[in-house]
């Protein structure tokens, strides 16, 4: 067999004592954070910025209410944040206007998003959420540093449950008008 | 009210078979429905599901269930079923003849009709013998999850689940998508091992889905020779092909559902049938092929009251075998016969929202065989059964209680009652479940052949009877702990004792035929761990168990010069097996997944002496890339059994047949794209 042959050296690996796999296996166990998404985490996620967006109410000019103007949820995050959020949500529409999902990145024109869900790990997280400081749009995060900077509601784990934070002042700044049952479902955040 | 009164003279008068409704817990928890929670509910939702919360969305919550993901089997690069069933505590597989494996269970060979297979409700076990074979046979691809039930499904699914069910569950058209082809290469050290290609389709249209799905493929069993009990010789290394054809075809709309599903499995062998191989310059292909349909309507009178109803029909020639020569002769077609199946069901479930319920049904099915080839003058009768059910669950403060009961008539065999009660709680870090079930086998039209063949000219005292249904009664515990949110642990304990078991016989004269031996008890312990690091990875840890406590079948038992040398072992099933599988997501796009598979020694037979296989370790890793370059363009590249362990399939009972080499180390390499 040639020395160049792929199986002369995956036999020359198999010499390796049999035991040195299991710290290989326990890998999972003791690895640091790696930017991997559980599908079920995004499914939940995905139903949580439908239902919470069925309780705001965009100034009129954002969003005609008698319009049939499609409502654009921009995802700050990776391909596969995008892509599980845009599978749970197609065809799904709010007061007849058609959800749209969009990725998006910092050079995007956040401007003209009704919902800017960033994703925790998202890298431009503080100028994100300056770009649409004083726009209405709605926006939701993941980490406390988002909620700290002025995002308006954050989705947070709490015993193995999804939860949600607002933040009145910041959605009172932007002009996003919160229902009072979503604010009366929120849990505080410390 | 009047509604009420509809479905009860409805599922009186129809045809129907019931099984268990799914709780409305179980919907909640269930990632299709969880975009229709509202606000308050979404809260409740568990983000990592423990192990008993899967179980529960299996239907199956009285009984045993291990659920494994399309997710899982696609981060595992698994080549084919048998890679996946591997990771099921208690499975294990063994050659039956021929080049043909099949599964056993808890120490029990189950391949001979005692495990029921469907694919999205279609049952695949060939309806001639009741056997699945395994082996490149079924496309993975499309597959969303598989729900297993690790004991006795014979009250919900009838004959041929006696011991276990295997339930392949497709993705939906929404799930697909659009299109994805895929296709894999594998190698082993001396010849290719598989080429496949598989594709998914799938497009919703309002309220119409249509998905498309399917495999065409050649595998081959190993690379290794083959030496018959005789001493004789053949190389696998191009011989022993498995050829897979199966496309899958299922269009909905609102409460309907139809079906479609071609499966053509080719299995060439010239390993043969017993001791000896075939003979020099010949080999044998035995096809087996099912043509099905299923068409299923269901219609919700009110949130709590649902009506099904289904028509199921399949047309299948199973065990045709053709002998070919390999110095071009013509073929010569050996046996040839066609079964068809019929059944008509229909159930009517009233479910209160506290998640309880009752079921009624009943049902009605026919085997029709016609035999063109190989029998003996004999035509054989129609086999029908009429089969009523009923299952109700309440759920108590202290305890939920299941109770259910299934009474079957078949016009050849009798009558059959067949009962059970399962005790269920979940104390949310905690459940305990305490199961009991009857199940049953009933003879097959190929049990009945085989004896009426072998009684032709022999005198009446020479005769042998029909043989008749076996019978089992299962009990299990199940005790489940989930110390953090992303561990859990489930240990359970079996004792099942078959009575009356249908036993495969050769005589002097090389004539089979198909008796009832007294019986078989097996019990055991099962335990799993799950781990999961949300955004990372996952361990799963399984260990299996079983011993042998009555045997009274030779077949089954491990016998030396001096006698039955271990009584608490069946040939061909390992005592302890561990499998232990790792996924780690290294980035968003690449992961390494890998599985090691521990069996301690099993025992067979060459011929008439007997065979210890040594213990192994089996070790397969695969990485994947996803997104290479562009969007929805994947690959994998896989390395199994890397340490040439090449385990046997040991044949499960004494048949003669050496163990048949299994698959080496294979490298295999992986590539699919999402248009």
């Amino acid at each position: 067999m040639s020395f160049f042959s792929p199986y002369v050296w995956i036999k020359a690996i198999a010499e390796v004592k049999r035991l040195t796999l299991l710290p290989f296996l326990m890998w999972p166990l003791v690895a640091g954070g790696s930017l991997a998404v559980d599908t079920r985490e995004l499914t939940i996620k995905a139903a949580y910025l439908f239902r919470l967006s069925l309780f705001v109410d965009w100034p009129a000019d954002k969003l005609t209410p008698s319009g049939k103007d499609s409502v654009r949820f921009c995802i700050a995050g990776d391909r596969r944040i995008h892509e599980a959020i845009k599978n749970v949500l197609t065809d799904k529409s709010i007061n007849r206007h058609q959800i749209r999902i969009d990725s998006v990145e910092t050079q995007s024109d956040l401007t003209t998003c009704h919902l800017l869900f960033i994703a925790a790990k998202s890298t431009a997280e503080s100028s994100m959420l300056k770009a649409v400081a004083n726009y209405p749009v709605l926006t939701i995060g993941e980490s406390a540093e988002f909620y700290r900077r002025g995002g308006m509601i954050l989705l947070f784990n709490k015993d193995n449950r999804m939860r949600f934070a607002i933040n009145q002042r910041a959605a009172d700044r932007a002009g996003v008008k919160l229902g009072a049952q979503l604010l009366n479902l929120a849990e505080q955040y410390r | 009210m009047k509604s009420l009164f509809k479905i009860i003279a409805l599922s009186s008068l129809g045809c129907a078979f019931a099984q268990a409704a799914e709780s409305l817990s179980c919907q909640q928890v269930a990632a299709p429905n969880i975009v229709k929670l509202d606000l308050s509910d979404l809260a409740k939702v568990p983000v990592v599901l423990s192990a008993n919360q899967k179980a529960t969305c299996a239907k199956q919550a009285a009984g045993i269930v291990t659920v494994i993901t399309g997710e899982q089997i696609q981060n595992m690069g698994a080549r084919d079923l048998i890679d996946v069933l591997q990771l099921v505590p208690g499975f294990s597989f063994g050659v039956d003849v021929s080049n043909v494996v099949g599964l056993g269970i808890r120490g029990i060979q189950a391949h001979e009709g005692k495990v029921a297979v469907f694919v999205d409700g279609i049952s695949l076990n060939e309806h001639r013998f009741g056997t699945t074979q395994f082996g490149n046979h079924f496309p993975l691809e499309q597959i969303d999850r598989i729900e297993i039930v690790r004991g006795p499904g014979s009250i919900v699914h009838g004959n041929f689940a006696e011991m276990g069910v295997i339930n392949i569950i497709s993705k939906t058209a929404k799930q697909m998508d659009g299109v994805k082809l895929s296709g894999n290469y594998g190698r082993f050290s001396r010849g290719e091992a598989r080429k496949n290609l598989e594709w998914t389709a799938g497009k919703q249209w309002g309220d119409l889905e249509v998905s498309f799905s399917g495999k065409r493929g050649e595998a081959h069993r190993s690379d290794q020779i083959y030496q018959d009990a005789v001493g004789r010789s053949f190389d696998m290394t191009g011989n022993n092909e498995l050829d897979a054809t199966m496309v899958n075809l299922g269009v909905k709309y609102q409460g309907l559902n139809l079906r479609l599903l071609v499966d053509q499995y080719n299995v060439n062998s010239r390993d043969g049938f017993g001791e000896e191989m075939s003979k020099p310059g010949r080999y044998l292909v035995n096809k087996f092929n099912t043509y099905a349909a299923d068409l299923g309507f269901q219609h919700h009178f009110s949130p709590s009251v649902k009506l099904e109803t289904n028509a199921s029909f399949s047309h299948q020639n199973p065990w045709e075998r053709t002998r070919k020569y390999l110095d071009g002769r013509a073929a010569l077609l050996r046996e040839k016969v066609y079964v068809d199946y019929y059944k008509f069901n229909a159930k009517a479930t009233f479910a209160s929202e506290q998640g309880n319920y009752l079921v009624v049904g009943n049902s009605f099915s026919s085997n029709k065989f016609d035999i063109r080839e190989g029998g003996l003058g004999e035509t054989l009768p129609t086999f029908s059964n009429y089969t009523a059910y009923t299952e109700a669950r309440y759920a108590f403060p202290w305890i939920n209680v299941l109770a259910g009961l299934r009474f079957d008539a078949y016009n050849e065999y009798g009558t059959n009652f067949a009962p059970r009660v399962a005790l269920t709680k979940d104390f949310g870090r905690f459940h305990v479940k305490a199961l009991y079930s009857h199940a049953f086998r009933i003879p097959t039209g190929g049990n009945y052949q085989k004896n009426a063949e072998y009684n032709i000219g022999k005198a009446p005292d020479e005769q042998i009877d029909q043989v008749g249904p076996e019978r089992t009664r299962t009990v299990e515990l199940e005790f489940g702990f989930q110390p953090f949110n992303n561990l859990d642990l489930t240990v359970n304990l079996f004792h099942i004792q078959s009575d009356d078991i249908i036993l495969y016989q050769v005589d002097d004269q090389l004539d089979d035929f198909y008796i009832n031996a007294s019986g078989q008890n097996t019990q055991g312990v099962e335990w799993g761990l799950e781990y999961r690091v949300p955004r990372l990875g996952y361990l799963a840890m399984d260990y299996s168990f079983y011993e042998s406590t009555r045997n009274t079948a030779d077949k089954y038992k491990i016998l030396g010069s001096d006698g039955q040398i271990h009584q608490g072992l069946n040939v061909g099933f390992p005592t302890h097996k561990v499998s232990l599988n790792g996924h780690i997501d290294l980035t968003p796009s690449l992961s390494l997944n890998q599985t090691l598979i521990f069996i301690s020694d099993r025992y067979g037979y060459e011929g008439d002496s007997l065979v210890r296989h040594g213990s192994s370790w089996v070790y397969n890793f695969y990485w994947r890339y996803k997104n290479l370059f562009t969007k929805g363009l994947n690959v994998g590249l896989g390395v199994y059994d890397l340490f040439n362990e090449k385990q046997e399939y040991v044949q499960p009972y004494h048949g003669g047949h050496p163990a048949l080499p299994g698959r080496t180390r294979e490298v295999m390499f992986k590539l699919s794209y999402q248009f």
